[in-house]
């Protein structure tokens, strides 16, 4: 990329996050796009207004160190030489502000009407609800049996509509994934929707953007974006109820799960643990994080969360378990095979 | 006072030029004696000397300042490292909280108050405020308000949802307990002394002006005063309505449903009334310091500011615009996207009477022969910090780009270019330009370059990498964030900035003890300045001129005769001031000022009490009418005052 290598400081230090994955300026969406190329616009534009305003004062500053031996008592503004020429420097600049700034808002009605909802049939359908402090998602269809839920981490297919409806039933959180789109707000009473359609297969790191309490900083979610053909492998395997454990360890796990307080907030399809206060965890093991992005998803991770979820995320909705070390290896062999 | 009163008052007033100097040291003792306060504990709560309360608003909005930033101190110490643990989730919270509520209520608008306060009466030339012990009841409010929102942060129920307490997270049933309550009633605090400087400052510049200051000839820091004076009447009761509202959610007695979904209340309507305070707020912040700016450009440019009427006209419109543009703050919110795009008009449109401020005093200082003394050199800092802020702001009038950049660490950079470029440079200006009226002693120049160096070097450190984390994908208020992000060396650039901005402040506080002590004698104007407080001596007496000033021009230290008269027949045994005419200030009459007096403290002690007993039980708002009533009713009664005692009329 071109304006990576710019050769002025301020645009080098403002482009260095160009290789990330959640950055505004590093675009991988259709929507994401138009803001960073609108982005570029306005930065240059304006940045050439600061470099210009900036340097006229320093000139002010030079020209007055000349002048400095001739200073003279103050005259007032009529008998100042060359003043109705000064007021007219002043309007043709006003006018020349207004011009630029009319511009600018022309383009930003231009990337405003492709940020605007369409209606597209073939639109892929996601509700994602926000909660103190966790994403959850599911994944709408005709067929109410092909309906499918999970939690803080989104398969979408490149090249197709996504149409997010966003809700919240407790605080408003915002959803913002900054390389496939800018944010929204989920305000419980007023339902939203965000459109985007991903060009580049890749995962995306996003978070919260709306504080929304204590673990407001730990609210993360990636989105994972894959060609269709792995996306509808992967949506296969999410709609599958969770496998039954084979060993002793792993049955012993599950009683464990099932006979605790786990199932009072979690569900795992195909057993009887379901409720939806905490994330789902029918596919727990195949997501890359646990605790909405707080912790890479490892076996000791898992553990850690498990013992002393306070620990790791303070304020959060899961209690600590304070279960005995067998217990706890079995729960976690169990848990890593809800893949 | 009789209107016959007032007609034979106005007989034997007549104009003289100069007065001999028997009759001068005769109506100076007077005078001193009249205006100058009793001795001793009680007469230093009790006074009504609009400078005297004007350095208290000064000295406390700095002490709190200082406090918000050790806040801001220790959250960038938190965030200086990634997944520190140093700090967690609940006091983090508590400590943005604070920094900016205390940055906004405490801070920002009280110190442009407190200045306004004590510079409007010198510069238009009057001996005291319209209303001196509703001032007086002002600054007590204020500074019970700021003690309310400290001890509630010290007792751990410091507020912990932000300055702006979103709701639902604000509301009963996720934030429990009297975290919020202690915020809402701060605002209550707070909004009372806003709008009472509001009033005095209209009233004085209105009614108070010396005779011949027609409205053409109003200098332009009055100007701005006078217009932010206007904002906040029109503004703040939105905040004051909607922190209510919310404590009458919160309050289990009363529990109104406004903001509560579940029972038809609705979470924007909060967001409404709050921006349409909170908007105007920026400008009610910037608008004064403007007027420093506007001042200390023409002062050291050695000549009347090109465009004056220009200026003028910018203020006055950039405050009809700031009402129209709150919706910029919630373009995340689903709000209709064609209402978007109007504010998205109107927020670059404010861009335009910015830009001719800019222009006129980029014209005033290339036509002029500036002097590039320390006050100039924060200006010369307000340019590069101000302009790019504002920038900064044109980008964020764009929705596509707001969407982007909300609620991100961009964000926090914009506006503290914004609000510190544009209010806190101008601000320490305006330090160094009148402390030598304050105090009568100079500032250091040394160590006051010094102090700009290191707040413009630390500022930029702190702040601009945050433009890039922002674009980066970090969001605000997030009390610690991942070491994979890219975002570690970018935070610990802005700690190490937070610290040299945190030397810069002591440098300061140094230079004004060290300066008060030993600085040079200031004289009665030491920068040559053209406006009426540097007519008369530094500090100023109880009574501001010795003799009621006229004049003759905008600029009366430069452009008036030597021989300018003066208005003599004003009494000297008691506290008369001269009102005039609104538009021509041609003298009307003669109004009699109250003494000193001890119930705007009292009066302060009461609503204080029932306002912080209204955080636990709603009952205090009953039984606290009482005691009010008495103290009012002893406040009016005309002759309760201590020097009325004191002299045994």
């Amino acid at each position: 990329m071109m304006r990576c290598i710019s050769p002025f400081l301020l645009a080098a230090l403002l482009v260095s996050g160009c290789a990330s994955n959640h950055s505004a300026v590093a675009p991988a969406s259709r929507e994401a796009h138009a803001i960073s190329s609108l982005w570029w616009q306005f930065f240059w534009v304006l940045g050439i207004i600061y470099i210009l305003v900036v340097a006229t004062v320093l000139i002010c500053r030079f020209k007055s160190r000349r002048d400095r031996a001739n200073i003279n008592l103050p005259q007032p503004a009529d008998s100042i030489p060359g003043e109705s020429k000064t007021h007219r420097v002043i309007a043709i600049l006003t006018g020349v502000s207004v011009v630029i700034l009319l511009g600018l808002l022309v383009d930003d009605l231009f990337a405003s009407r492709v940020l605007a909802p369409k209606n597209d049939p073939g639109a892929l359908n996601l509700t994602v609800t926000g909660h103190q402090w966790w994403w959850e998602i599911e994944y709408g269809d005709q067929d109410p049996s092909k309906v499918f839920q999970t939690a803080n981490e989104i398969h979408i297919p490149v090249g197709r509509t996504i149409s997010f409806t966003l809700r919240s039933p407790d605080v408003i959180h915002s959803l913002w994934v900054p390389s496939l789109h800018g944010k929204k707000d989920l305000v419980p009473g007023h339902p939203a929707t965000l459109v985007l359609r991903a060009e580049k297969p890749g995962i995306y790191w996003g978070q919260c953007a709306e504080f929304c309490g204590a673990q407001h900083a730990n609210m993360g979610l990636l989105i994972k974006a894959e060609s269709a053909s792995d996306f509808a492998v992967w949506e296969d395997a999410a709609r599958k109820s969770a496998v039954a454990p084979m060993t002793d360890q792993q049955k012993h796990g599950q009683q464990i799960f099932l006979n605790s307080t786990c199932v009072m907030c979690h569900a795992v399809s195909g057993t009887i643990a379901g409720s939806h206060n905490g994330p789902e965890l029918t596919h727990l093991a195949s997501r890359q994080t646990i605790a909405a992005g707080t912790l890479p998803n490892t076996r000791e991770n898992l553990a850690l969360w498990i013992q002393e979820p306070q620990l790791v995320k303070p304020g959060a909705r899961m209690p600590g378990t304070g279960l005995q070390p067998n217990d706890l290896a079995d729960l976690l062999d169990y848990l890593q095979t809800l893949k | 006072m009789s209107s016959s009163e007032t007609k034979s008052e106005t007989a034997v007033m007549r104009l003289v030029e100069a007065p001999d100097q028997t009759r001068r040291s005769v109506d100076e003792k007077n005078l001193h004696h009249v205006w100058s306060r009793v001795e001793g504990v009680i007469g230093w709560l009790c006074t009504t000397n609009h400078k005297e309360i004007s350095l208290r608003y000064i000295i406390t909005a700095f002490g709190f300042f200082c406090a918000a930033g050790v806040l801001a101190l220790l959250m960038r110490l938190q965030l200086s490292v990634p997944n520190n643990r140093l700090i967690g989730p609940d006091l983090y919270n508590q400590l943005f909280t604070v920094h900016g509520s205390t940055m906004m209520f405490l801070f920002a608008v009280p110190v442009m108050e407190g200045v306004g306060l004590y510079l409007v009466p010198l510069m238009i030339g009057t001996r005291n405020v319209a209303f001196p012990r509703l001032n007086a009841l002002g600054y007590y409010v204020y500074l019970a308000g700021g003690l309310v929102l400290y001890g509630g942060l010290f007792c751990n129920i410091g507020p912990d949802t932000g300055w702006f307490s979103y709701v639902p997270l604000a509301g009963p049933d996720f934030s429990p307990g009297k975290r919020v309550d202690f915020w809402a009633q701060m605002i209550t605090f707070t909004e009372i002394s806003a709008l009472i400087a509001g009033i005095e400052i209209i009233v004085t510049v209105f009614k108070q002006r010396a005779p011949g200051m027609s409205i053409d000839r109003i200098p332009i820091y009055v100007w701005a005063v006078l217009i932010t004076a206007f904002m906040v009447i029109f503004a703040m009761p939105a905040v004051m309505l909607v922190s209510t509202m919310l404590a009458m959610d919160r309050m289990s007695h009363v529990a109104t449903h406004f903001f509560n979904v579940a029972e038809g209340g609705d979470a924007l309507l909060y967001q409404h009334l709050f921006w349409f305070f909170g908007h105007p707020e920026v400008y009610i912040i910037f608008i004064p310091a403007t007027g420093f700016v506007s001042t200390i450009i023409g002062t050291f440019s050695r000549r009347p500011l090109v465009g004056h009427s220009a200026l003028v006209l910018s203020l006055i419109a950039t405050a009809f615009i700031g009402f129209g543009l709150w919706v910029h703050h919630m373009f995340a919110t689903p709000v209709p996207i064609l209402g978007r795009s109007f504010f998205t008009g109107a927020s670059m449109l404010i861009a335009i009477p910015s830009g001719v401020q800019i222009f006129c005093w980029i014209a005033t200082l290339w036509t002029g022969k500036p002097v590039w003394k320390s006050p100039l050199l924060f200006v010369l800092g307000f340019f590069a910090i101000f302009v790019l802020g504002g920038l900064t702001g044109v980008m964020l009038a764009s929705v596509p780009l707001d969407l982007q950049v909300h609620d991100t660490f961009f964000v926090v950079a914009h506006f503290h270019y914004v609000l510190i470029g544009g209010a806190v440079f101008p601000l320490f200006g305006a330090f160094h330009y009148w402390f030598p009226k304050w105090t009568g002693r100079m500032l250091d120049e040394g160590i006051a370059k010094l102090t700009f160096w290191l707040m413009f070097i630390g500022f930029n450190l702190t702040f601009f990498p945050m433009h890039q984390l922002g674009l980066e994908g970090m969001p605000r208020r997030v009390y610690t964030y991942h070491a994979n992000l890219g975002w570690n060396g970018l935070n610990m650039a802005a700690s190490i900035g937070a610290g040299v901005m945190g030397i810069a402040v002591l440098c300061f506080l140094y230079n004004v003890l060290k300066s008060r002590r030993s600085g040079v004698i200031a004289g009665n104007n030491p920068w040559q300045a053209p406006t009426l407080e540097w007519a008369t001596t530094s500090p100023p007496q109880p009574y501001n001129f010795l003799y009621q000033p006229t004049v003759n021009s905008m600029h009366p230290l430069w452009f008036d005769r030597p021989n300018q008269p003066f208005v003599v027949g004003l009494k000297t045994d008691r506290r008369e001031v001269l009102t005039t005419t609104l538009l021509h200030a041609v003298p009307e009459h003669i109004h009699e000022l109250p003494e000193d007096s001890c119930w705007p403290i009292l009066l302060t002690v009461v609503i204080s009490g029932t306002l912080l007993g209204v955080i636990f039980n709603p009952w205090p708002f009953v039984i606290g009418m009482i005691p009010m009533y008495i103290v009012l009713f002893a406040w009016f009664w005309r002759d309760i005052d201590l020097k009325h005692l004191g002299r045994a009329k």
